[in-house]
């Protein structure tokens, strides 16, 4: 059970924050397309932009990572 | 590297102008002033120009030629050898005249085609609607001769009155033998319809005076055959809408042929006028007194002396040439051009997608070509792939856009690293290599040793980290910004610290020695905020999270070894069956697409945010010689 509960914890880690990555990124995406269309100069801000809600997940991998070496 | 560049000013005897000029244009190395001289909007050479271009490629957009792509910058110098003896001044009217008689026969063939096309559609469509009667017609027979058969617009409700209006008048004037009168209604698809109506000649006069009491219009047919009766005009219709038709696609073939010679050549000349039109600019643009004119702008270094023998060789004691080095506060008005060796040149991409950097900045194409690759590399990290991708980048290096050639030239060196990583992971289509080859790991498996790839990745993300904060620190130092190279500093030297901190802790040094770490703490803080204030400490966290940032290299790694093992678990559970293959087969396909593109992306993200953010100062202006544009895509403006 302690095991399960452990996996579980790992799992909502990188879960949780790859939904409000999901979430900022397509709010950013949407945004984005639209700048680019307009001003297609403003691709690499965007491109950058659109890269930095990923930082979430992550650090949602290496919590992950470290509950999993925590349950070896 | 940025190219150092230098100011230079061209005087010139004004009689010459135009020749030195377009000399310039030639050599195109010279990045011209912007703001040099105000255009006079009066400048009727100038305008003549604009104008005859605008014409020329109204005429291109006409003739509906926009093979641009195929146009050869052979083709604009034939334009330009043709018009080079004479001034924007003689040979603007000559193309004027000529483009008068074109444009006549044009817009003669053009409206012709157009009427035919207006009148082959009233044909096609009263032929339609004829078609429809027919049967009506042909149950009359011979007795048709007799008769008189109109048709009239009519609304459906209308038709009842106007039917008794005609049986009374027939029955009035005693025509009982006649058998009646005879319809058949046509609707439209909506409101009135055609309405064809059978009766005796006798009744022909007083039809039109019924019609117009019931409110009913006559049709009418064509103008080719208004003198025939409806019932016999059929293929008389049918004789003009082939004729017509035979008209309309000669005429077609005609405009064809036009566009396939002209089109090109008109396209060739619109090119040629768009460079006369822009050397124009500038002379209209450039300082001119009685007797001389002056032009100035940047240029490389090292294409100095080259220009400069260039010019003095053709025009000799009418030319002199000023040049200087930039002052400091010219710094920001300068274009930055970079210069690059080849091997590294197609890493310039990266920085097209940014504001190019100030010319005393520092320019990162050198860091991202070793980097980028090397990122990619440990990503993919895969000996099938890499093959794949090397294979991929040789095909792209023979493509004809530079664009494409320079992604190729990037892939090959991603290609090279995902080999060796590929070898380090030990992977060959994920486990496929150890199952075949019984290929080992030089270092580690992936996907069996998480932690140790991870602080790798950690560490290498520190040494990028420092690397930029070092670059940084340098470009504060060299440019002479005392806040920029404190806060970079005192960055560095806080995350020195913090290393020193985790050295100690997982040694067996004795806890004394922490105060060493602790000093360099303190000393960094303080360089930190007398460089950026409270906001450098809050770059300093960011620093952190910047070298956490770099986990994703083995977490996008060991996804995709996990991803290429579930690819062989399909022939472990299905065999060696057709579909096992096809899915091990598509699972490859998926982990090596989004190897690829994830890798490039993560990779040139880690550059763009976590290392670029460390010095890059953008605010440059791209160096833009004045010379004629290359590629196909500006050619139709």
């Amino acid at each position: 059970m302690e095991k399960a509960l452990i996996a579980l914890a790992a799992a909502l880690a990188v879960a949780i924050p790859a939904m409000a990555t999901a979430y900022a990124q397509a709010k950013i995406g949407s945004a984005g397309a639209g700048t680019v269309a307009e001003k297609p100069e403003t691709g690499g801000t965007i491109i950058i932009l659109e890269a930095l809600p990923e930082t979430m997940v992550i650090l949602g991998f290496v919590v992950a990572i470290m509950i999993i070496l925590q349950l070896a | 590297m940025i190219r150092s560049m230098m100011r230079l000013s061209v005087w010139g005897v004004r009689s010459r102008r135009q020749e030195i000029i377009s000399e310039l244009f030639s050599l195109g190395v010279l990045h011209l002033d912007e703001g040099e001289g105000a255009l006079r909007g009066d400048d009727g050479v100038l305008n003549g120009l604009r104008l005859l271009r605008g014409r020329v490629l109204g005429l291109v957009e006409a003739l509906g030629w926009d093979r641009w792509e195929t146009l050869k910058d052979s083709d604009v110098d034939q334009a330009v050898q043709l018009f080079s003896d004479l001034p924007p001044g003689e040979f603007v009217p000559e193309i004027s005249k000529s483009l008068d008689k074109f444009s006549s026969r044009l817009s003669d063939l053009q409206e012709g085609l157009a009427r035919d096309e207006d009148t082959l559609s009233k044909l096609r469509k009263s032929l339609d609607l004829l078609s429809r009667f027919s049967a009506f017609f042909q149950r009359w027979g011979d007795s048709a001769r007799e008769s008189y058969i109109t048709l009239w617009w009519i609304s459906p409700e209308k038709i009842p009155p106007f039917l008794a209006a005609v049986q009374n008048d027939l029955l009035s004037r005693g025509r009982e033998d006649f058998g009646g009168i005879d319809h058949h209604f046509v609707p439209g698809r909506e409101g009135p319809g055609i309405l064809s109506l059978r009766v005796p000649q006798a009744l022909a006069p007083g039809i039109s005076a019924i019609a117009a009491r019931e409110k009913a219009l006559p049709w009418r047919l064509p103008e080719c055959c208004d003198q025939e009766a409806p019932a016999s005009s059929i293929p008389s219709l049918r004789g003009a809408v082939d004729d017509l038709d035979l008209r309309i696609r000669s005429v077609k073939k005609d405009l064809s042929e036009n566009s396939e010679e002209w089109g090109p050549r008109l396209a060739a000349l619109f090119l040629f006028l768009d460079e006369k039109t822009e050397q124009a600019a500038v002379e209209a643009r450039s300082e001119t007194s009685d007797n001389f004119f002056r032009l100035s702008g940047w240029i490389p270094r090292d294409f100095l002396s080259a220009t400069e023998e260039a010019l003095k060789a053709k025009f000799g004691k009418d030319i002199l040439l000023k040049c200087r080095l930039p002052g400091k506060d010219e710094w920001k008005d300068v274009p930055t051009a970079l210069k690059n060796r080849s091997v590294f040149a197609p890493f310039e991409l990266f920085l097209k997608l940014l504001r190019p950097p100030s010319y005393t900045g520092f320019d990162p194409t050198t860091a991202v070509a070793v980097f980028f690759p090397f990122f990619s590399g440990i990503m993919v990290g895969d000996i099938g792939y890499g093959i794949i991708i090397l294979l991929l980048s040789l095909a792209l290096k023979r493509a004809k856009r530079p664009v494409l050639r320079d992604a190729g030239s990037i892939l090959l060196i991603v290609s090279l690293w995902s080999i060796l990583w590929g070898a380090v992971w030990g992977e060959f289509f994920g486990d496929i290599g150890h199952r075949l080859f019984h290929l080992r790991p030089l270092w580690i498996e992936r996907s069996e040793g998480v932690l140790p790839v991870m602080i790798f990745t950690i560490a290498l993300g520190a040494a990028h980290v420092v690397l930029g904060l070092l670059i940084g620190v340098w470009q504060g130092v060299k440019n002479r910004h005392a806040h920029v190279w404190m806060e970079k500093a005192g960055n560095l030297i806080i995350l020195g610290s913090l290393f020193g901190f985790l050295f100690l802790l997982m040694s067996e040094f004795p806890r004394g020695l922490f105060s060493i770490p602790v000093s360099f703490l303190v000393i960094g803080l303080v360089l930190l905020v007398a460089g950026g204030g409270i906001g450098g400490i809050i770059e300093a966290l960011g620093s952190i999270g910047n070298i956490i940032s770099y986990v994703r290299i083995a977490a996008i790694g060991l996804s995709s070894a996990i991803l290429a093992l579930v690819a062989s678990k399909f022939l472990d559970v299905f065999g060696l069956s057709i579909l096992g293959v096809f899915l091990a087969l598509m699972i490859h396909l998926l982990n090596f697409i989004l190897a690829v593109a994830g890798s490039g992306l993560h990779s040139a993200r880690l550059h763009y945010v976590e290392f670029f953010g460390k010095f890059y100062s953008d605010g440059g202006k791209n160096y833009t010689p004045f010379q004629r544009r290359s590629g196909s895509s500006w050619k139709k403006r």
